[in-house]
């Protein structure tokens, strides 16, 4: 009941930002961007690929604040053991995504020329699921995630943006199929491209 | 001709002949692949698994240098060893009371508990039928011999995400880069 809340909270409050990240890229004079990337998570040591919508809430000559969506996702291997009536195990192999979705605050700070540097952080949580080898899905959990994040970003005259960083990300134990796994908080260094609107 | 020139040919001879011989002992030094295997009783050394099934049962002891794309499977008091040459997409499915490589060679083999071993060795090229199928009406049982059609949700009223209308149940996941919590 409690952890129900607590998801019902997040998702609310993920919500709410989402909705002003888009009116802000839809309707804001600083306008917002859209971007893709990948990167690499070091524990569990994997790659990811993530996504972004994001608005401006206040830009100047020297800084700008925004807000936006960040969906990030991986994937990682598994084997599940199915028992049949007659009570016996037999095994198959699966898949675990996790996808995190997130609402961030970022400060931007412009340094000389396309160039400026970015920090900031976010939480939201992370969607848990685990499908047989048919894309069946089996299982499932959410969890809260959080994360902070910094990196370079250069700008380009076209509208493209292209952006370096490392973020450091907080994750819950997630469980499936009764079974409670142990997640630890991640380093992860991204590199990702969009475009400004 | 003269003698330098036949002790030159002879050595040379000889260089080759032994280079071959080496040849052959390399190529048909203990290997296996793409084969399902019992290993016998005592110890067996094999340098090279490549996409094989092997069972290690109670007595048995296998020693591999080098593994990749197998699935092991040890009963308590079998004894796996070895995997110094390295190893990659090895899964090995282990007892409680076997014996398994030192830790360290364990880093990138993904060790999963099961009861029985030798059922597990059995069960090897046992597969689902896709669950949209299976939900679909029951048709699935006429072409695959393999599975019975059991009217599990008319004698089950519980029915969860997890469980397949016929009583097959997925029951435990590993995953390759997460540790279960004890």
């Amino acid at each position: 009941m409690k952890n129900t809340i607590k998801k019902n909270c997040l998702f609310t409050a993920l919500a709410l930002i989402c909705s002003v990240a888009i009116s802000q890229a839809q309707f804001g004079s600083s306008g917002g961007a859209v971007g893709i990337g990948g990167g690499y998570l070091d524990k569990p040591g994997t790659a990811y690929g993530f996504g972004q919508i994001r608005g401006t809430i206040y830009e100047d000559h020297s800084v700008a604040h925004s807000v936006f969506l960040d969906i990030l996702a991986h994937r990682d291997e598994a084997i599940l053991e199915f028992v049949d009536l007659g009570g016996f195990s037999f095994f198959e192999s699966g898949d675990i995504s996790f996808v995190n979705i997130t609402a961030n605050y970022e400060v931007e700070a412009k340094l000389s020329g396309a160039l400026s540097l970015y920090a900031g952080g976010g939480a939201g949580i992370e969607l848990v699921s685990i499908d047989d080898r048919f894309d069946d899905v089996l299982d499932s959990d959410s969890n809260f995630v959080a994360q902070v994040f910094g990196g370079f970003r250069a700008h380009f005259p076209s509208g493209v943006v292209a952006q370096a960083g490392a973020r450091y990300i907080f994750r819950d134990d997630f469980q499936l199929l009764g079974d409670q796994f142990i997640t630890e908080d991640s380093l992860a260094f991204e590199a990702s491209i969009g475009f400004r609107f | 001709m003269s003698r330098p020139y036949v002790q030159y040919f002879v050595r040379k001879l000889l260089g080759a002949l032994i280079g071959v011989v080496l040849l052959l002992a390399s190529c048909s030094s203990s290997r296996m692949v793409d084969g399902d295997q019992v290993a016998a009783p005592g110890v067996q050394v094999s340098r090279t698994v490549l996409r094989s099934n092997v069972l290690v049962k109670k007595g048995s002891h296998l020693a591999v240098a080098y593994s990749s794309g197998n699935r092991f499977y040890v009963s308590k008091g079998g004894v796996l060893s070895g995997f110094h040459r390295g190893a990659r997409d090895t899964t090995i499915f282990s007892e409680t009371g076997a014996h398994l490589p030192e830790r360290k060679f364990l880093s990138r083999i993904k060790v999963v508990r099961v009861d029985n071993a030798e059922r597990a060795y059995q069960q090897r090229f046992r597969e689902l039928p896709p669950l949209k199928r299976l939900l679909g009406g029951g048709s699935w049982s006429h072409e695959d011999d393999d599975y019975e059609y059991h009217d599990y949700e008319h004698d089950h009223h519980e029915y969860d995400d997890c469980e397949y209308d016929r009583g097959i149940r997925a029951v435990s996941v590993s995953p390759d880069s997460y540790r279960k919590k004890d």
